[in-house]
């Protein structure tokens, strides 16, 4: 297999959360790449990104989302790219889950389950763009 | 999703169903938080019919336990399975909520 890209641009609205989810995991078939756990690890981290992008990436909203597949026979990766403010989610503390709940915060938790489902999550800024990329490694065919 | 509460004194069972999007976490919160204002305040919550939740949803049960501490109650979890208990254990929320194995 070939590694192919496909990509298309959304308005950045949660109107739109339920066909980021298509174009991800139904068009470009990580449902029938993936096995069902991965999909639905992969499913949690689309939402939380999404969610967080729509929420706060643009000062008057609603901006634009583009979202990137890439899939290779090693992995399938998402980037996810907003022309918002600039802004590192991998750089914010995460929160520490040791503390007893009355003393957590509700917030945080998003960017941290991405981190520990997906495999590998890249940040860069790529000119005025943020690009949030992660990747699900494929499992090997035996 | 779903949402079946059934009232009994000072407490209330809750019993969520189906998936909690982002979409659906500030109504559950609401209603949550109504049952603690009309004195409901120890509520046990049960999730063995919840086949997805995302950090939003986490993010209330959160506050709702917060919630019924200050009031003098409790909220205790059961029904942690699947996705959604891997969930929990990603975010050691399983450590920390009052969870029953019943």
């Amino acid at each position: 297999m070939e590694s192919t890209v496909r990509e298309r641009t959304f308005p950045a609205s949660l109107d739109c959360l339920g066909g980021f989810r298509a174009f991800i995991l139904e068009e470009n078939g990580a449902e029938e790449r993936l096995p069902p756990k991965r999909v639905a690890h992969l499913d949690v981290a689309i939402e939380e990104i999404v969610v967080n992008i729509c929420s706060y990436a643009y000062e008057t909203p609603p901006g634009k989302l583009t979202i990137r597949v890439e899939e290779s026979p090693e992995a399938f990766a998402v980037e996810f790219l907003d022309n918002g403010v600039a802004f590192d989610p991998l750089e914010v503390d995460e929160p520490d889950v040791t503390r007893p709940l009355e003393e957590r915060d509700a917030g945080g938790l998003g960017i941290l389950l991405v981190r520990r489902m997906m495999d590998e999550v890249h940040y860069s800024r790529k000119g005025t763009l943020n690009s949030l990329r992660i990747v699900v490694k494929t499992p090997r065919e035996r | 999703m779903k949402v079946d509460i059934t009232k009994s004194g000072t407490g209330a069972q809750v019993r969520l169903g189906g998936s909690m999007y982002v979409e659906d976490s500030a109504s559950v919160r609401e209603q949550l938080i109504g049952l603690i204002e009309d004195g409901m305040v120890h509520l046990t919550v049960d999730l063995s019919d919840l086949d997805y939740v995302d950090s939003s949803g986490l993010g209330v049960l959160i506050s709702i336990h917060k919630r019924c501490l200050q009031k003098g109650g409790k909220m205790v979890i059961t029904g942690l399975r699947g996705m959604v208990e891997e969930l929990f254990k990603l975010t050691r929320l399983d450590l920390v909520f009052n969870v029953s194995r019943q």
